[in-house]
């Protein structure tokens, strides 16, 4: 290893920044990159233009595959070769890296809905060989594990109601759904929303947009560990408490199931009081304590002048 | 409607008014013009207090400020809200805090009559109180 090669590496991989690059890594693989394609892409960014070579040695990745990495990089779009012999790389800044892969995942994304049409048209010249009555609503279960797959069932579902959304869960549980596209699609939703929740100071952040007439506080004995969404009365999905830190859900479309837990949700909203916007009793700057302190003597004067006017007339009426 | 102070007020319409907010101030005076226009008025400065004369004591209507140290009209209504949705009070809200509109269709969901923010026209108010009960 040269002097300059042991200064990058020390530069690149050197301890000070290691757990950084390592979660920059990280990250960069949820945009569709190997742990070896983010390796050479970060270090050409960091470093500047190398030859295919230089890489391969300075990351401790065979030649080979360098060569290949750096191939399927510039098909990314996220690097470039420099003319020149040899033939050196080097890469686009890393916002417009992202952008560019996030636009091919869109584009990926646009193409399998496009195929989707075609898949389905190719699939109606196909001859049945199953009886649609064998196919009874009504029985059906799934199980759902992780994050993205429920989400997924969830989100159908809020699209697709046309009556109702029930929706029991802790703050928490919201949170875990905060980035998607869950909420918004509750506070855009036709059907008659019904939420109960802890709406607990950290966690009703989880809520915001959505109306406050919609929501009703779960009280100390209704804080069950249990989470449930409800489409109108068609399906459910479960939340289980499985203990472990992946979230695990079963969606049913059983009728007996989602009468129970439908009848189970209308007790507890009965019995449960609305979420009032409590931050507008004790107003907590100065600007608003001045306003409510001015309407507040304004109101005085009002109740005052109303006395003495009337007095005035009584006085009035006396002395006729 | 115009409801200026009329001696000759009906005792039949003589209603029993129960007013709750912690400015010692409006209450002493809107006891006054309830007095002038011949009802009867039990006015409290402390939520808590207001809360057992709900319970305990049959009231025709019921003027209540949110914003009160301790136990705030939020609370009351809560409170009651929780205990029976069913059986709740005429309530007129007379607040001198923002309350967004959501809040108030909120309000008017739990069967709150009326909301109204300070500072109110005094005829309006007694025009209310008339009206619901």
């Amino acid at each position: 290893m040269t002097m300059e090669e042991a200064l990058i590496e020390n530069l690149v991989l050197g301890n000070d920044h290691k757990e950084s690059l390592k979660k920059i890594n990280e990250n960069l693989i949820q945009y569709g990159l190997t742990p070896n394609q983010a390796k050479v892409y970060l270090f050409l960014t960091k470093t500047g233009e190398k030859t295919a070579s230089a890489i391969s040695k300075s990351l401790n990745i065979p030649r080979t595959e360098s060569y290949h990495l750096l191939n399927s990089l510039e098909q990314k779009g996220i690097i470039f070769s420099i003319f020149g012999k040899p033939t050196k790389f080097n890469s686009v800044p890393i916002d417009d890296a992202l952008t560019i892969v996030i636009d091919n995942e869109k584009k990926r994304i646009s193409d399998l809905e496009l195929k989707k049409e075609k898949i389905l048209t190719l699939w109606e010249t196909i001859p049945k060989h199953v009886d649609d009555s064998e196919n009874v609503d009504g029985n059906k279960f799934q199980i759902l594990q992780g994050r993205n797959s429920i989400l997924v069932k969830i989100e159908r579902m809020v699209k697709l109601a046309d009556k109702e959304i029930m929706v029991l869960g802790s703050d928490s549980n919201f949170i875990k759904f905060y980035h998607s596209e869950f909420v918004n699609l509750l506070k855009k939703t036709k059907a008659e929303l019904q939420v109960l929740t802890t709406y607990s100071k950290k966690g009703k952040f989880a809520l915001d947009g959505l109306p406050l007439h919609n929501i009703k506080k779960l009280d100390e004995s209704n804080r069950h560990n249990f989470s449930f969404i409800i489409k109108d009365e068609s399906e459910v999905v479960f939340f289980i408490n499985s203990g472990s830190s992946e979230l695990m859900a079963i969606w049913t479309d059983s009728k007996s199931f989602v009468s129970t837990l439908k009848s189970l949700f209308k007790l507890i909203w009965r019995k449960s009081a609305f979420v009032l916007e409590k931050e507008n009793k004790f107003t907590k700057n100065m600007s608003e304590d001045y306003d409510h302190r001015l309407r507040e003597i304004e109101q005085e004067k009002v109740i005052l002048d109303y006395l003495q006017q009337n007095l005035m007339v009584k006085k009035g009426e006396k002395n006729e | 409607m115009s409801n200026t102070i009329s001696p000759d007020n009906q005792e039949e319409s003589r209603l029993n008014v129960l007013v709750i907010d912690d400015n010692d101030q409006i209450t002493k005076m809107v006891s006054s013009f309830l007095d002038m226009s011949n009802h009867d008025c039990t006015v409290v400065n402390d939520g808590k207090e207001g809360l057992e004369l709900i319970k305990t004591k049959q009231y025709d209507s019921i003027v209540l400020d949110l914003a009160m140290p301790e136990f705030d009209g939020y609370e009351i209504l809560d409170t009651l809200q929780r205990e029976d949705p069913s059986q709740l009070p005429k309530i007129i809200i007379l607040t001198a805090s923002s309350v967004p509109i959501e809040t108030v269709r909120k309000f008017k969901e739990l069967g709150v009559s009326s909301c109204l923010q300070k500072p109110v026209d005094i005829d309006q108010l007694l025009a209310k109180i008339t009206e619901i009960a």
